[in-house]
């Protein structure tokens, strides 16, 4: 009797042993290392680095986020990016304001006939995306360029607009009839 | 695959899932044969009218170009050729409305033409090189011409082995006869350009696949065929969308083409008829892809046909030509009624893709009925030819739920409309798909650019970040290599000391006056010091000395103050852009020229201590006094300057703590020379008033032998005492100097290289040295 008791204590003994040690090895070996927020945050950011929500670029933002700043400060990424961040976040979306409209993607224009060359748009711009050098005129690589508006204040000859980014055939967004169909007269 | 191959031989057809039957409508054209179209004056080519990358405008406005000339570059390896279809002169480059379903203007050369003869290049044979046909096939700028237009060149290089080419003549479309009329008329020619694509590809089969709707178009290639061996004529059965290049290859050889795959994947390659045409005519008859046969129907068009229509002809000129009649509630279509699009503006140009134009009347083509809700009646799913779930990625599309529509292949969508035209709700399915697709499309677009600009944005930082630290670690560099060269060079002794005692104060050890061997300023005050001393011991018996003592000091004082000044001006110019440390800079000139005008004074004075004692003891004080003004001075002034170069924190440190130290010492010194002033004054007066009586005494009185001698040690001991006087003096003048030698210290710092200071400083103690020996020489005989 009193062996089966033993032999019963020692197999589970040893049965918890076993368990134990492949859940130990398991949680070490398969550990899951969790996207960290900020890094979540800082992926749907418009990554403009135009520092509107008062941070010096998008990642200091998304850290800050993550920390429980206000999500509505990123005035690039609108809306949807506001939810997006609501749904990481696991916070309610706040009611836009009405005059919030959708930002309007723009792009920095240098009128060259201006520039007097003084590279301060060039010291502002966080991607690089001004070629110049003093005295020389420069001019924005429009590819590169993520309309963050930061080149227009340093400007001393305010030389720099920003320009809507034109619709054309490969960015159009599907929508028909944008073009207001007027009937053809012979 | 040889499993397939029998099955293709044997006359195998497979089936694709759903399709519809809409009325054809090619009744109208169907029997027209090929017209030459209109001559327009004024060419508008597209510099995008491919799949891909745009081409590279080549031209300049004014340029001639004549036929066949490229005037736009293809760029990058999915792009094709844009060639001017008839000789004439490039009026403009603009945005001009294009031939897309937008109708957004578009980058666009406007040519103007001239009645110049046509150009042919050379033509080539099945013979040459197929890197050679490639090249000219590239050259020329084919592209597909059943209507995705993707560049010829690139599907006839693939990497992968290619088992069968499929040649689409199913034209399944309603209304279009373009690929009809021209197998009717031209199967000769399509035949040669297949078997150029044979040289190329190399297939087992090759299977014209025709819809059996066009039996003439089948009678005609089969006949053309007929003496080549593995080219099938294969009439399938009539099911729209059975021209999809997916569905024809299931239809032909019974297997689907993977999601997010292209046929040549399976080793197999659809080209179209129009494209086979294409080649032959570029590679044999030398006439590269200027136009195209295009097929203008509807009612409102008196002459419907099959016309060869240059490319770049402005639509409106085609229908003109073919006896267009407008009505108020027209449709303009460009393309078939499934797939094609509504023309915005009827002056876009025909472009590559360009394969039907209807011009119909609200009777022929009613507008749809407004849109219902989805009933779920699951239709749309019937029909999908790519057997996907219109239904749902209509819901899905109208969630704007991207993750949902990716993975319900929203992709695999080939827009042919089916659903829509089954949908009994009459929802624009394929609409909203084609919305949804540019809305990914554009996600993903800017998910990149942001990604781009992440990118770029960390590399800027750490460019920045890297810079600043290599103008540190430069600097530092600099001034490690300013103390060696100074170490290593006697030159530099003057600031090495300085800097060293410096570094000792530092270390806490015992703000003493040491001396290092090369401690030549310190050693020149002290030596100054004693000289004075010694010229003021000396003033009765030598007044001419002390004069000229006088006199050097006054040079040297007057040196010092050159030398302030000039420290100014280095210091000034590091510091140019910084006006409050220019200030500071001009006040401890100023300070330093004071005190050098002080000393001048003062020297003087200590040479006249002995006529009037009281008064040199007070001098003494005054003396101190200003010492110690001076050392609180150069303390305030040493943090200000420090600011100067406030990048360096270890500098405002030391000037801080040399500063504390100056200003103690300054205590200290003081303290100390009223105590000396208190005990050798008196001393000092006694010694005077004695030896002034016993000189006179020695003169007068031969027999005060002794009294002399007595006088004579006196005096020896006074000399001694002097001598002390002097070395405690150093602990008076020593501040005073060292002071002198704190105060320019930060501006020292600053300009350790400047040699021409370093010379003066140089110069000065050796002056101060040299005097010192002098006077101690004289003062030697003096005494014995």
């Amino acid at each position: 009797m009193m062996s089966l008791v033993l032999i019963a204590v020692a197999v589970l003994s040893c049965l918890g042993l076993v368990f134990g040690v492949a859940l130990g090895f398991a949680s070490i070996k398969f550990k899951v290392q969790e996207d960290p927020i900020a890094e979540k945050i800082d992926d749907i950011l418009p990554q403009t680095q135009c520092g509107q929500c008062g941070y010096p670029g998008c990642k200091p933002y998304a850290e800050a986020v993550a920390k429980g700043d206000d999500i509505t400060k990123c005035a690039p990424g609108g809306q949807q990016t506001i939810e997006i961040i609501a749904q990481i976040m696991g916070v309610d979306v706040p009611v836009a304001s009405d005059d919030s409209a959708e930002p309007v993607k723009t792009v920095a224009f240098i009128i060259e006939e201006d520039c007097i060359g003084c590279t301060k748009c060039i010291q502002a711009c966080p991607v690089d995306a001004i070629l110049g050098t003093t005295k020389q005129m420069h001019t924005i690589i429009a590819d590169e360029c993520t309309g963050c508006d930061l080149c227009v204040e340093p400007c001393p000859v305010d030389c720099i607009e920003m320009i809507p980014v034109p619709q054309k055939t490969n960015n159009w967004n599907g929508q028909l009839n944008i073009i207001p169909i007027k009937q053809l007269e012979s | 695959m040889s499993n397939i191959f029998e099955l293709i031989d044997q006359g195998q057809q497979w089936e694709f899932h759903g399709g519809i039957h809409p009325p054809s409508r090619k009744e109208r054209t169907s029997n027209e044969a090929i017209v030459d179209g209109p001559v327009s004056e004024t060419l508008y080519l597209p510099l995008s009218q491919h799949s891909g990358q745009p081409a590279i405008c080549a031209v300049k406005v004014g340029d001639t170009v004549e036929q066949g000339q490229v005037i736009g570059q293809s760029e990058g390896f999915i792009s094709a050729n844009v060639l001017a279809p008839v000789s004439g002169t490039i009026t403009a480059i603009e945005d001009y409305p294009a031939s897309h379903p937008s109708g957004l203007p578009t980058k666009t050369i406007v040519l103007t033409t001239n009645p110049l003869p046509t150009v042919a290049w050379p033509p080539m044979s099945l013979n040459d090189n197929p890197q050679e046909l490639i090249k000219r096939i590239k050259h020329s700028g084919i592209t597909g011409l059943g209507g995705a237009s993707f560049p010829t060149s690139v599907k006839l290089s693939p990497r992968q082995n290619i088992d069968i080419l499929i040649i689409n003549g199913a034209e399944c479309e309603p209304y279009i006869t373009a690929d009809d009329a021209l197998m009717r008329a031209h199967n000769e020619q399509i035949i040669t350009g297949i078997l150029v694509m044979k040289k190329l590809l190399t297939p087992q089969r090759i299977i014209i696949a025709i819809e059996d709707n066009k039996p003439e178009a089948i009678n005609a290639m089969t006949a053309a065929a007929k003496p080549y061996e593995h080219i099938i004529v294969r009439a399938i059965p009539t099911l729209y969308p059975a021209g999809g290049e997916k569905q024809l290859v299931e239809v032909l050889t019974g297997q689907q083409v993977p999601s997010g795959k292209i046929p040549a994947d399976l080793g197999i390659v659809v080209q179209n008829v129009a494209t086979s045409y294409a080649i032959a005519d570029v590679i044999f008859n030398g006439k590269p892809l200027l136009s195209r046969i295009v097929t203008v129907t509807g009612d409102l068009v008196k002459r419907p046909g099959n016309y060869r229509v240059i490319l770049g002809t402005p639509v409106i000129d085609v229908l003109n030509f073919c006896g267009y009649q407008p009505s108020p509630q027209q449709k303009l279509i460009m393309g078939g009624p499934m797939m094609g699009f509504a023309l915005n503006d009827a002056n876009a140009p025909v472009i590559k893709a360009t394969n039907c134009i209807i011009a119909a009347s609200d009777v022929e083509l009613p507008n749809a009925p407004d849109e219902q809700n989805c009933i779920r009646c699951g239709d749309c799913e019937q029909v999908c030819p790519a057997d996907l779930l219109p239904q749902q990625l209509q819901w899905f599309a109208k969630d704007k739920d991207h993750e949902k529509l990716t993975q319900h292949n929203l992709f695999d969508c080939i827009e042919c409309g089916a659903c829509a035209y089954v949908c009994p709700s009459h929802i624009p399915l394929v609409q909203y798909y084609r919305v949804a697709k540019a809305e990914i499309r554009e996600s993903h677009k800017e998910q990149q650019l942001a990604q781009r600009a992440k990118e770029r944005f960390e590399l800027r930082s750490a460019r920045l970040e890297r810079d600043k630290l290599e103008r540190e670690n430069r600097n530092k560099l600099a001034s490690e290599r300013r103390q060696a060269a100074m170490k290593n060079n006697n030159d530099g002794d003057a600031i090495a000391a300085a800097l060293a005692r410096i570094k000792a104060k530092k270390s806490g050890q015992e703000p003493v006056v040491e001396k290092p061997p090369g401690n030549d300023r310190v050693a020149a005050a002290i030596a100054r010091a004693k000289a004075k001393k010694a010229a003021a011991d000396n003033t009765p018996p030598n007044p001419d000395k002390s004069r000229v003592n006088d006199a050097i000091a006054r040079a040297k004082a007057k040196k010092a103050a050159k030398l302030a000044e000039q420290d100014q001006d280095v210091a000034q110019s590091p510091v140019i852009d910084d006006a409050a440390a220019e200030k500071k800079a001009r006040i401890a000139a100023t300070i330093a020229k004071a005190k050098a005008k002080k000393a001048a004074a003062q020297a003087p004075s200590e040479s006249n201590i002995n006529d009037y004692d009281p008064d040199a003891a007070k001098k003494a004080r005054i003396a101190a006094t200003i010492a110690k003004a001076k050392a609180k001075k150069a303390a305030a002034q040493a943090p200000s300057e420090s600011n100067i170069n406030d990048d360096d924190p270890d500098a405002v440190k030391k000037a801080r703590i040399a500063a504390t130290i100056a200003k103690a010492k300054a205590k200290k010194a003081a303290a100390q020379t009223e105590a000396n002033i208190n005990v050798d004054g008196p001393a000092a007066q006694e010694s005077a008033a004695t030896s002034e009586p016993v000189i006179e005494k020695v003169v007068d009185d031969a027999a005060a032998d002794k009294k002399a001698r007595i006088a004579a040690t006196i005096a020896k001991a006074k000399a001694k005492k002097a001598a002390a006087q002097a070395q405690a003096n150093i602990n008076v003048d020593g501040p005073a100097a060292q002071e002198s030698a704190v105060s320019p210290e930060p501006v020292i710092e600053k300009v350790v290289d400047d040699a021409a200071a370093d010379k003066k400083a140089r110069i000065a103690a050796a002056v101060a040295k040299a005097k010192a020996k002098k006077l101690a020489q004289q003062t030697q005989p003096k005494d014995e």
